[in-house]
């Protein structure tokens, strides 16, 4: 036996090292790190419980048969993070470029399956050249796994249908560390949250090989489908890193805050920081001019445990912030405008953005934080005319927020007026508790824009149009829109705090809504996400 | 007289042009063909008149927005 025990030893120390020397040698020259090297740093010290490290590649009849391909390409199974269990797997770029065999499809539905039936997160680390062709082509000999693992589950799953399954069940992460291409690149990006390394990871519909061949059009992977790409301008990519570890380290910090499935709260962590404290830089940072920018990021971290804030989408769509935060060690959403970038408008682009994190945050039962101060929709014909138009996209985070059964709390710090309050939620939209600061002004329009309708013929008519005006949106102000307190006479917020106090009061609010049951409404199969 | 500008719509390469400079073409016939996405696309003038310039020639890769004639009508 021991004989035996030591052949099986040496097969799996085989297995084990991957692609041949030379493809790890220059995986290292790219200052790459391999599949293996990534899911040690990935999941706590010795968790890793592989799974089908034993898989034997399918004879395709091609040349490539000759070639030994362990594990075929791909690293699959169960690790923990802090402690917590996560289906992880990685594409082996050392071994046939970590493409798509049958094998791979194979390992990887059943860890998606896995993932799903066991109610644990996916992760997956990308790196590969897409689908094997010659496996594509090859004979079909060997599939009587494919998608019969686990018929409880909706049986023959296959890759690129799972994460539409898993989505709103488990959470997804993808971290992008190099490239992938075309329809292979569907599934990563269906995930809940992508983290790309800068200069080695691309993913496009088009590679530039094909864009060349079809349309006879140059252009590099980077202008394609590079990190900065989808980082600012596509919104793809929630985090952009400059190496393997770094990318890494953020995932392990952002499945910090979240549960591991639908059913369970994320955990709760001991930060250490008071409830109940207050934060006299609070006073100092929103200025006595509304008009002048300041940065809503100084606000978010004076309010949440030790200042610690994740934020997604950081690059994209600036204006709006994202994020998770813990307030009394539990997750919460933080959705803000940021008035010290484009002065916290509202665009397309922060629509999709907010639209899609409020979807995240309910679907994983993480209650969520408003910090409101916005002059509204940027108005120009770009915007209404664009291809996703305004009046279309605008309604999306209306749409979320009313759908929504967590927990929402609304802070208004400085304006928000008309549309802006169906972005940024009202208390009949579904928000729970809305709070303002003295330095408010919260109106069911913009006092300017009303005095130039309700006076338009006294102004169009007067020798000093500017005097009129003015003298109008004085009397405006003191009689009808004495802010803050016009929107706390009319109940379209509930209280008025002292900023220093937001940090306690949030802390309060949270736990009287923890047990927060939507009631419920008519049946339907599912809503009709406005496009 | 005015002028109509012919564009291209996709990148592609120019497989044949069926005008010169000086023909008279009628609404509908077929300018140029471009090969893209491995099809053939025929590009049609939306009008009858008389090419005053054509912009581009067999072999030729181009790019959306390019010119490929200018027809007088």
């Amino acid at each position: 036996m021991s004989g035996r025990i030591k052949e099986v030893e040496e097969r799996r120390s085989h297995l084990l090292k991957g692609g041949a020397p030379k493809e790890v040698e220059r995986q290292h020259q790219m200052g790459k790190l391999t599949a293996r090297e990534r899911l040690e740093k990935l999941v706590d010290p010795g968790t890793l419980e592989e799974i089908d490290l034993w898989i034997r590649s399918v004879k395709t009849g091609f040349p490539i048969d000759e070639t030994e391909l362990p594990g075929d390409a791909v690293i699959t199974g169960i690790g923990r993070i802090d402690g917590r269990p996560f289906c992880v797997f990685a594409h082996d770029f050392t071994v046939a470029g970590g493409t798509f065999g049958r094998a791979l499809h194979h390992k990887v539905i059943r860890i998606m399956e896995m993932a799903l039936e066991k109610r644990m997160p996916c992760i997956q680390l990308v790196d590969s050249g897409g689908e094997r062709l010659q496996d594509g082509f090859g004979k079909p000999a060997w599939r009587p796994l494919l998608g019969g693992a686990n018929p409880s589950v909706g049986g023959a799953l296959n890759i690129y249908q799972a994460p539409g399954i898993m989505s709103g069940v488990v959470p997804q992460i993808t971290v992008m560390l190099g490239p992938l291409y075309a329809g292979s690149a569907y599934s990563p990006t269906m995930a809940d949250f992508m983290i790309m390394r800068n200069k080695t990871s691309f993913m496009s519909v088009c590679s530039p090989p094909l864009l060349k061949a079809i349309t006879f059009t140059d252009a590099t992977q980077e202008e394609l489908g590079g990190a900065e790409l989808h980082a600012t301008i596509t919104g793809t990519a929630d985090f952009v890193t400059e190496t393997d570890e770094e990318a890494i380290e953020i995932c392990r910090e952002l499945v910090t805050y979240i549960p591991l499935n639908n059913t369970e709260k994320p955990p709760v962590v001991d930060t250490g920081d008071d409830p109940n404290r207050m934060d006299d830089r609070l006073l100092e940072i929103v200025p006595a001019d509304l008009s002048e920018p300041y940065d809503m990021h100084e606000i978010i971290r004076c309010v949440v445990d030790n200042g610690q804030f994740i934020e997604l989408q950081k690059l994209f769509a600036k204006s709006l912030i994202i994020g998770f935060a813990r307030l009394n060690g539990r997750t919460v959403g933080i959705v803000a405008n940021n008035p010290g970038k484009e002065n916290g408008i509202l665009t397309l682009n922060t629509c999709d953005k907010q639209a899609r994190f409020i979807r995240w945050c309910d679907a994983f039962n993480v209650p969520i934080i408003f910090l409101v101060d916005t002059p509204g929709f940027l108005s120009s014909v770009e915007q209404e005319q664009s291809m996703d138009g305004l009046i279309r996209t605008g309604p999306k985070p209306t749409f979320a927020i009313c759908e929504a059964t967590v927990p929402m709390i609304t802070v208004c710090i400085g304006k928000c007026f008309g549309l802006a309050r169906l972005i940024m939620g009202t208390l009949r939209m579904g928000i729970d508790v809305a709070y303002c600061w003295p330095s408010a002004q919260v109106a069911r329009i913009n006092p300017e824009e009303a005095i130039d309708v309700i006076y338009k013929k006294e102004i169009c008519s007067a020798e000093e149009p500017d005097r009129v005006r003015r003298d109008k949106l004085a009397w405006l102000l003191e009689n009808h829109l004495d802010f803050p307190y016009h929107a706390l006479k009319q109940a379209m917020v509930n209280d008025i705090m002292d900023p220093r106090d937001t940090r306690p009061v949030l802390i309060k609010t949270l736990e009287n809504l923890a047990n927060k049951k939507k009631l419920p409404t008519a049946w339907k199969k599912h809503s009709l996400v406005p496009q | 007289m005015p002028l109509e500008t012919i564009e291209v719509p996709l990148a592609g390469k120019v497989l044949k042009v069926n005008v010169n400079r000086g023909d008279k073409v009628t609404e509908g016939s077929e300018i140029c063909t471009i090969e893209s996405m491995k099809m053939e696309n025929p590009i049609l003038t939306p009008v009858s008149g008389i090419v005053k310039e054509v912009g581009v020639t067999p072999g030729q890769v181009v790019k959306p927005h390019e010119t490929i004639a200018v027809i007088e009508y």
